[in-house]
Formats: structure tokens, C-alpha cells, sequence
């Protein structure tokens, strides 16, 4: 249920009381450095909405590896190389 | 022997498109005569610097914040351009208030407002009500500022971009692939054949 102080938070000036789904922003978060990169960086923009939603998803893809690595690493490998033997 | 035009001759500096690309993201290349290409640049770019604010809130962007990380942030978020710098000179100006006690210009806390430009107490007889700004914290912060960090840096390629475009015109029609060494050498080789 949305706190009162977030109701009448002020756009642009108050943040949003969204701590839950922090996760949520990277996902524009993805789309817009992928908009602004390529069309810097594309020869021609014949195929940018293409491009953009390669380039979002292999961000995404990407941070959700990563994710997945450490959380591995830090739950299952480093366990087992404080506490050999277990 | 007279030797054949190379295609991978560059523009060359363009000290305007560069400025202008400071000025506002995408304004050096629509000036150059990539209007599109310039309103993405600038939709990109600005939508980062805005969706930091509406996600973090004004405070994000402080070049006098109490925490290092979003002071030295600042520096990366200037090369959105004038922009950030507005909005940095309003969050200092607006929701910031002169504590009588440090003698240092801060937010308000939440029991105390801020009165003709001081902060004051509540206790003290300030006048009820909110703060001038929430300030953010935790993940909001952190990402709000990463978004208005990324905007700056992206500016800063589509700067570099404009002030000093590739080997070949792009959007008119296919780009020049090879450089260098393979570029003179079919350069070479088609004078060779026409001659």
C-alpha cells in the first residue's frame, strides 16, 4: 500500500517510493544507454529499432548472468573454500 | 603518376558541432545534417538525465552533496550540459537552506523548514507543514544517479562524435569498412585499373 508521503510526493523533485522494485529501472535503464549508443555509433540507422532491442536485450541478458555468477559464487563457492571438507 | 583520392579522408575537427553538442545532446549532429540521428542522441540522453530525476528525485544531481559519491557523480553528469547545471543551481538555491549553526547550505531535516533561505527548527516556531524535498536514499538514490551519470557519459561519445565525425559521411549511403594500409591499397588498385 502506497505511503502517504509518497502520494503527494512531487515529480522530479521527491524520488518515487518504489525501493521494492529497484530492479525494474534497469530495464529503461538498458533501453535508453542502448538508444543513445547506437545511434552514435551505427553507420546507418536503416535498422535501429532492431539494433536497440539486440543491443537491451544482451544488457539484460548480461546483468542477469552476472547476477547469477556472483550469486553462485558467493553462496556456493566461497562457502566451500572457508569450510573445506563440508 | 598521379595518385588516386583517398576515401578515408577524414572531415576533419568540427569545433561548432562539438559546442552544440554540448549546448544540448543532439543539437551537433542535427546541426552537421543528421536531424534524426541528433533526436535520438537527444531523446536518449535526456530521457536518462530525466528518468534519474523522476526516479531519484532533484537531489541526485548535487555538486555539494554531503555524500562523496554523488559529489564526484556530478562531474560525469555536467556533460549532459547546460541542463544539469540548471537543475544543479536550482536543488542548491531552492531545497537548500543555510544552517545559522555550521554556517553551511543543507536540506532540511524533517523538524525543520526552511524560512527565508535559513534553515529553522519547528521547534523554534517554523511554520508547519513538508519539507521543501524528500531526500532519497538507498537503491532510488543510487540508481537516479546512475542514470544521470550514464546520460552525461554518453554525451561525452556523441560529443567526441560530432566534433570529429568518421572517415565517410554516414546516412547518404554506405560506410567506408577498410582504413589504413587496405583502404591505399584498392585506392591504388583502382587507379591502376582505370588508367
Amino acid at each position: 500500500m502506497m505511503h502517504l508521503s509518497a502520494a503527494l510526493a512531487t515529480p522530479f523533485i521527491d524520488p518515487l517510493e518504489a525501493h521494492r522494485l529497484w530492479w525494474v529501472f534497469l530495464v529503461p535503464l538498458a533501453l535508453l544507454i542502448s538508444l543513445a549508443y547506437k545511434a552514435v555509433r551505427q553507420p546507418t540507422l536503416d535498422h535501429i529499432v532492431r539494433d536497440v532491442a539486440l543491443m537491451t536485450a544482451q544488457v539484460l541478458i548480461g546483468m542477469v548472468a552476472l547476477g547469477a555468477a556472483l550469486f553462485l559464487f558467493i553462496e556456493w563457492i566461497v562457502p566451500a573454500l572457508v569450510t573445506p571438507g563440508t | 603518376m598521379t595518385a588516386a583520392p583517398r576515401q578515408d579522408e577524414s572531415p576533419g575537427l568540427d569545433p561548432l558541432a562539438g559546442f552544440l553538442a554540448l549546448v544540448l545532446p543532439g543539437l551537433g549532429h542535427a546541426f552537421r545534417g543528421q536531424v534524426l540521428r541528433g533526436v535520438l542522441i537527444g531523446a536518449g540522453i535526456l530521457g536518462l538525465f530525466a528518468g534519474g530525476i523522476l526516479i531519484g528525485g532533484i537531489t541526485v544531481v548535487d555538486s555539494r552533496s554531503d555524500r562523496t559519491e554523488t559529489r564526484i557523480s556530478f562531474i560525469g553528469q555536467a556533460f549532459v550540459g547546460p541542463v544539469a547545471f540548471a537543475v544543479n543551481t536550482v536543488h542548491q538555491s531552492s531545497f537548500k537552506g543555510l544552517d545559522p549553526l555550521t554556517n553551511t547550505r543543507r536540506h532540511a531535516l524533517p523538524d525543520e523548514r526552511i524560512e527565508n533561505g535559513r534553515i529553522r527548527p519547528m521547534s523554534l516556531g517554523a511554520a508547519d507543514g513538508d519539507p521543501p524535498v524528500h531526500v532519497s536514499i538507498g537503491k532510488m538514490h543510487e540508481i537516479g544517479v546512475l542514470y544521470c551519470l550514464v546520460a552525461g557519459m554518453l554525451n561525452f561519445i556523441a560529443f567526441l562524435d560530432a566534433l570529429r565525425p568518421p572517415a565517410k559521411s554516414r546516412d547518404d549511403d554506405e560506410p567506408v569498412r577498410t582504413t589504413g594500409v587496405v583502404a591505399g591499397m584498392l585506392s591504388g588498385q583502382s587507379a591502376g585499373g582505370t588508367a
